[in-house]
């Protein structure tokens, strides 16, 4: 079986590599799945977990912010996984004393850095899949303002009669947005710990 | 005789006192013979002093009161006996007369308005007139008197008016705390788009307001990651590969050597490490377990191959007694009986040395189907009755003569295309029997087409067509019928497959 390295792993989660996506997929789920079911999680929180773990440390790779000194790949992706199912068990008001740690977690790297990062993808994460509920033409429309495309080229991309319509349109569609994302029970949830 | 005025003036000055001496001295006279005048001055006097009683007129004032409010006391414990005191009404009572029979139904509405008044007395009826008027305080102290444990309703009525004035005010509440800017504000804010003076009014609630201050960097947070199209491709791809891939590190031959302990040391450390927290690795090693027992199982099959051989009996009697309609159950019995010999052949050779080619696979896969024409309704009784003949003897060549294609009776009858395929990919003609189990799958409406599916998969899987084979595999998966894990066993297989 192939081994990459570290670095190979770091550049391929960068890229998006489907190989490299799936060998870590393989090569570390199964140990975070084991720790995640001792410590009252299941297959799902599993797989949450290790998602959004990955995409906190392509989030570190984008702000050239992932250096390992004393610790490796797999020691970093353990940390944040644990560092995430912890913030989940303070959630859900479970005891964290009597957490069975069968992950070597690296103590060190839990740093202000990373716990800020935690709460943007937290947060990030919940618009995203709300933006994600949006009808195709909403969420093409919210990008193209986003990126700031002239309103008249995306009333022609749109296929809509008028710049003002584009905008009304947009509006709506934030409209939706907004009032889905302060319903969430997570949202409340995330407000709560901020507080 | 009718007296004159001047007479009834005299009496009056008389009674008044007004008369001059010597006009006394003469009336007195006269009063004392006449005795119609007598009486009428006694009258006089009487009311004139009956009139100047004011005490006795107060009083009578003061006890006529007393008098009717007992009056009302006493109606008031009449409360809700309505229909008693119908009979007050003398209407009802009286006979009527042909207009008022005409005109009967005003009876109906003065019933109303009578119930209505003696409902006014009522202490339900006054309480709630008494709701309407504005009490002053010394009233609300006077009426700590009341017994309110007696009347439920007027404390829950009270109650209840508190809370609509809470939910009032709540409303009230909630309506100063809405944002006083919207959407379209907050967008034209953060894309500057707002007028000077609209900007600093905006910047200015913003610097004050930390409500808006929240909301607008809500509305930047959105914008961010929606922008973030990267992370949501990321997210997508992780979810697929999820969902689609196995979660063991360790290579299939790896657990087919751990299962058979033939596994290296080093190998074996490792493996162990990992089954031991790998809850999927440990079900796949169970299940590989289960199923190299089933060869073993020598007893089992035999009993299998006896209640399948009774089966077919009991089809062929069915058969001959044209009886069209099989039960589900004995439906999925065969079906069930003719996938297990299947799966037992196709187990029993599955492990050995050069498992992995394509040729071996379809050699421990392929089992030619056991007749159970029965599950079409439609098939033609005699024509079959003389193909399973010759299936049983093995004689595909002739069932492909009855059957199959070019036949008279093949025409678009799904049962004999499909027995037509079997017995051709019995002879190794496979490109003919893709054909018929082609027209088994595309005729849709009947109980062959899972079948038809798997076997020809296995053609294509023996004509070297991997990528056909795949695909098929995948439709015979994604049925989830009884062919699944045998799909996904060849699939495994055809992964691993030199190409």
């Amino acid at each position: 079986m192939i081994v990459y390295s570290d670095e190979q792993i770091l550049k391929g989660i960068l890229r998006h590599d489907s190989l490299i996506l799936q060998y870590v997929y393989k090569q570390y789920y199964y140990k975070i799945n084991y720790f995640i079911r001792k410590n009252q999680g299941n297959e799902d929180d599993a797989s949450d977990i290790f998602q959004e773990a990955i995409i906190i440390i392509y989030r570190k790779l984008k702000e050239n912010d992932l250096i390992f000194e004393k610790s490796s790949f797999a020691g970093y992706l353990f940390s944040v996984c644990r560092f995430l199912w912890l913030k989940q068990l303070e959630r859900r008001r479970i005891e964290k004393e009597r957490l069975n740690d069968t992950l070597p977690f690296q103590e060190n790297l839990y740093d202000e850095n990373l716990v800020e990062l935690v709460d943007k993808n937290e947060r990030y994460g919940l618009y995203q899949k709300h933006f994600a509920t949006l009808s195709t033409d909403c969420q093409k429309l919210m990008q193209l303002f986003f990126e700031r495309v002239p309103l008249r080229e995306i009333a022609k991309v749109m296929g809509y009669k008028s710049e003002k319509y584009a905008k009304t349109r947009k509006y709506k569609c934030k409209e939706i947005l907004i009032k889905r994302i302060k319903q969430d029970t997570e949202f409340k949830k995330i407000l709560e710990d901020d507080t | 005789m009718t007296p004159n005025v001047n007479y009834f003036e005299q009496i009056e000055d008389y009674c008044q006192e007004l008369l001059s001496d010597d006009a006394k001295l003469q009336f007195e006279t006269r009063l004392k013979q006449d005795a119609e005048l007598r009486f009428e001055v006694k009258l006089r006097t009487e009311i004139q002093t009956a009139i100047h009683e004011k005490d006795i007129i107060s009083l009578r004032s003061k006890l006529k009161n007393i008098d009717s409010q007992n009056k009302n006391s006493n109606s008031q414990d009449k409360s809700f006996d309505l229909l008693n005191n119908l009979t007050d009404i003398q209407e009802l009572s009286d006979e009527l007369t042909p207009e008022e029979l005409i005109n009967f139904y005003d009876s109906m509405p003065k019933v109303h308005v009578h119930q209505h008044e003696i409902a006014e007395t009522e202490n339900i009826h006054q309480f709630y007139k008494e709701q309407n008027r504005t009490k002053t305080d010394s009233e609300i102290d006077n009426s700590d008197d009341l017994d309110f444990e007696e009347f439920d309703g007027i404390e829950e009525a009270i109650l209840e008016k508190d809370i609509i004035n809470l939910r009032h005010a709540l409303a009230q509440v909630a309506k100063s705390m809405e944002p006083q800017f919207g959407i379209e504000e907050i967008d034209d804010y953060m894309n500057a788009r707002l007028a000077e003076k609209e900007m600093a009014e905006f910047e200015e609630e913003l610097s004050n307001n930390s409500e808006l201050k929240k909301e607008v960097e809500l509305h930047k947070e959105i914008e961010m990651a929606v922008k973030e199209t990267d992370i949501l491709v990321l997210r997508n791809q992780l979810s697929q590969i999820m969902k689609s891939e196995t979660s063991w590190n360790v290579s299939e031959q790896s657990i087919e050597d751990f299962i058979d302990g033939e596994l290296d040391e080093a190998l074996l450390e490792e493996f162990n490490a990992e089954l031991e927290e790998n809850s999927d690795l440990m079900a796949e090693v169970e299940l590989r377990r289960q199923v190299n027992e089933i060869p073993g199982e020598q007893d089992i099959q035999k009993l299998r191959a006896a209640l399948s051989e009774a089966k077919e009996e009991v089809e062929s009697n069915k058969v001959r007694k044209m009886i069209p309609d099989v039960p589900v159950r004995l439906q999925n019995f065969v079906r069930a009986s003719v996938a297990v010999v299947i799966l037992l052949i196709a187990v029993a050779g599955v492990f050995n040395s050069g498992y992995l080619s394509m040729q071996n696979t379809y050699d421990k896969f392929f089992e030619l189907p056991a007749w159970s024409a029965e599950r079409s309704v439609s098939a033609n009784v005699t024509l079959l009755q003389q193909a399973q003949s010759a299936f049983a003897k093995g004689d595909y060549k002739g069932v492909v003569n009855l059957l199959g294609n070019g036949t008279e009776a093949a025409g678009n009858n799904p049962v004999f295309s499909f027995y037509a395929g079997a017995s051709l990919q019995k002879m190794n003609k496979l490109k003919e029997a893709i054909a018929d189990y082609t027209k088994v799958i595309n005729h849709g409406d009947n109980l062959f087409v899972e079948e038809a599916e798997w076997y020809r998969s296995l053609c294509y899987l023996k004509l070297g067509k991997k990528l056909e084979a795949k695909q098929e595999l995948l439709a015979v998966i994604n049925r989830k019928g009884y062919f699944e894990h045998d799909a996904k066993a060849v699939l495994r297989r055809l992964k691993l497959a030199p190409e």
